[in-house]
């Protein structure tokens, strides 16, 4: 049976265009001149500490971790609503919308927020959580990445039975997300930035969120009503998880990806069969790519997952290498205490909503605790320090504060 | 079986998550002419907050809160009929939409349900709302509350479009206007024009109940010195 891929309404002018017909990025004059610019700042930037944020990561991923470090690796997640901002100087203008429909933009945008903050990691976030992937029809949005826009495709096991998994180099929006990894790349060993920064892209949303194939509440009520209907829907997810993880490390060349996911959406009681998944996922994309990857959770409950995702293999040197909490997680530490005992890569966020709001000096408390639960080993911690995800009304000077805190308690 | 041990299996059937088991208690309630508030009210209203309450620290899960949230909806609406019928409360009214520009949705059912839960008729107006839809409904309905839902960030700034559009409508005075979504801070509702921020269901739900009792201020009295 064919893939069956849902409408997008508003995709732009690359959709539909398989990877290997996508071209090198052509860049006029002025965008040259603005790359060339961004890449010197980022250059400078990495000048004023004393290790390079490559030396930081493979200090702390790489096969020989953990390794000596001046401070912790800093992962500030940002995605593209928060970018956009730097291209037009939080006047409102630009939309996301933009930068999802034109990669190059989507691409100036990421690297100016580096720059700007002087970031360890260049986060290229996902642009779509693959709405229309299962033959749902969906649409871009002015203000963030795409959504569901009519009935779902699959309504029974019919229609699930007929669906083949995509392919990320031809399907959906995937291959403009893999064009804009690849470019980005092409951009760092032009200007001498391949060893010195990480490049980090993403494989969402997870075995378990067939929400893209069913919607969140049948998916819910599938789980108890239709479990052979829910898992088939999550077995065909594994699937596509492990071709688009794959695809992100060896198309987009990244050297670092994370795949978020809802674990903590559901209760892991009666749920169990699913970390098998994440674990499969895990290791196929591991022995494809031999880089280290993350899992990246945002629900509180997720912390009572760890234990199972770790015995069933989900997380390991032959798996993903630990755990990010982002700032919705605030019992994180409890999963810091296990993957510690099993040496495994672990960094925790603080509230999106407080780095909005502030006080700066609670910010800085957050930020603290954090650094010093990663620090609990001192240098054989397997640990970083999060920001994020940057919320669009994160001003540049709270950004800014956060930064420079991570960076101060983050040293050993 | 008595009114008491009824009530008490429904909040049971809700803390399980049982829709099946809740239905069936509905009806039975309903041939037992137990008014309906006291079932939304006694009956499932408790299980909702527990859930609630559990979801913020963590034990309990957004599934929970969405599938408790539809249940509760459901058996509503099943009872609505009744309650119109006899011309009671539910009569409280709550507009919800989710801003122009976001067409999210799980978030404004749970609060919803918290709402309906609490006796308020819930009239939901849908996703991309613009502002004329929540000034239209809340004129029509007559309103006590307008809610607006804007998970998507960039969105938010447009619950103040909602608030000038209650101005100019002349009835801002008239509801409490609450905003929720994600990161939603009250300095960000204070400047689109809200009188308070649900962070989630439970606590819109109580920052209402603290606006009528007084023990909060509306925005603009927050605002006179």
């Amino acid at each position: 049976m064919p893939v069956k891929i849902g409408p997008m309404r508003n995709a732009g002018p690359y959709y539909g265009i398989p990877l290997n017909k996508l071209p090198a990025m052509e860049w006029s004059p002025e965008e040259q001149r603005t790359i060339e610019r961004i890449c010197e700042k980022i250059h400078k930037n990495i000048a004023e500490e004393e290790m390079t944020p490559m030396q930081r990561f493979n200090a702390t991923y790489g096969p020989k971790a953990p390794g000596h470090r001046d401070r912790l690796l800093m992962e500030v997640a940002f995605h593209v609503t928060y970018a956009v901002r730097q291209l037009d100087g939080f006047s409102d203008t630009i939309r996301p919308l933009d930068a999802y429909q034109l990669p190059k933009m989507c691409l100036i945008a990421h690297l100016m927020t580096v720059a700007r903050y002087k970031l360890d990691i260049v986060f290229l976030g996902p642009t779509n959580y693959g709405e229309n992937m299962f033959g749902a029809p969906a649409a871009m949005i002015a203000d963030g990445n795409p959504v569901q826009d009519g009935p779902m495709y699959v309504q029974s096991m019919k229609e699930l039975e007929d669906l083949e998994c995509p392919d990320p180099t031809k399907d959906g929006l995937y291959p403009q997300y893999l064009w804009w990894l690849r470019e980005t790349r092409k951009i760092w060993d032009k200007y001498g930035l391949t060893d010195k920064m990480p490049l980090e892209g993403s494989f969402c949303a997870g075995p378990d969120n067939p929400a893209t194939m069913f919607g969140y509440t049948e998916y819910i009520k599938a789980l108890r009503k239709n479990p052979d209907l829910a898992k088939k829907g999550v077995y065909l997810m594994t699937e596509w998880m492990k071709r688009l993880g794959k695809a992100v490390y060896l198309d987009g060349k990244v050297d670092y990806a994370y795949m978020c996911a809802v674990v903590g959406m559901f209760p892991l009681k009666g749920a169990e069969w699913v970390v098998a998944e994440y674990a499969k996922v895990g290791k196929f994309v591991k022995a494809a790519v031999k880089k280290p990857m993350i899992h990246a959770w945002a629900f509180e409950p997720c912390v009572q997952w760890v234990p199972q995702m770790i015995k069933d293999g989900a997380v390991g040197e032959d798996s993903f290498n630990g755990i990010m909490f982002t700032g919705d997680v605030p019992s994180y530490k409890k999963g810091f205490d296990l993957l510690e005992k099993i040496d495994a890569n672990r960094l925790a966020n603080p509230p999106a909503d407080l780095l909005v709001s502030g006080p700066m000096s609670d910010v800085e408390e957050e930020i603290k605790k954090r650094c010093n639960d990663a620090k609990s080993q001192g240098q054989k911690s397997k640990a970083s320090i999060g920001i994020g995800a940057v919320d669009y009304f994160t001003t540049p000077e709270h950004l800014d504060f956060s930064v420079a805190a991570a960076k101060k308690w983050g040293k050993f | 079986m008595s009114k008491k041990e009824l009530l008490k299996k429904m909040t049971q059937a809700v803390l399980d998550i049982d829709d099946v088991a809740l239905m069936e208690l509905v009806k039975e309630g309903l041939k037992e002419k137990i008014p309906p508030m006291e079932m939304i009210m006694e009956g499932m209203n408790p299980a909702l907050t527990e859930i609630g309450k559990g979801f913020e620290t963590g034990k309990r899960f957004m599934s929970d809160l969405v599938i408790a949230g539809d249940m509760m909806i459901e058996a509503t609406e099943l009872l609505r009929p009744t309650i119109e019928a006899a011309g009671g409360k539910g009569n409280e009214v709550m507009i919800i939409g989710t801003v122009e520009g976001d067409v999210h949705f799980v978030g404004k059912r749970i609060v919803s349900a918290v709402f309906t839960g609490a006796g308020y008729k819930v009239i939901d107006i849908g996703e991309n709302k613009p502002a004329k839809a929540f000034v239209d409904a809340a004129k029509e309905h007559k309103a006590v509350i307008v809610g607006a839902s804007a998970i998507l960030s960039p969105c938010k700034s447009y619950c103040g479009v909602i608030a000038q559009a209650l101005i100019d409508a002349g009835i801002r005075d008239k509801v409490i206007f609450i905003v929720g979504g994600w990161a939603f801070t009250q300095e960000l509702a204070d400047q689109f024009g809200a009188d308070a921020v649900g962070v989630d269901a439970i606590k819109a739900m109580e920052q209402v109940k603290l606006i009528k009792a007084g023990e909060i201020k509306k925005l603009k009295d927050r605002k006179k010195k």
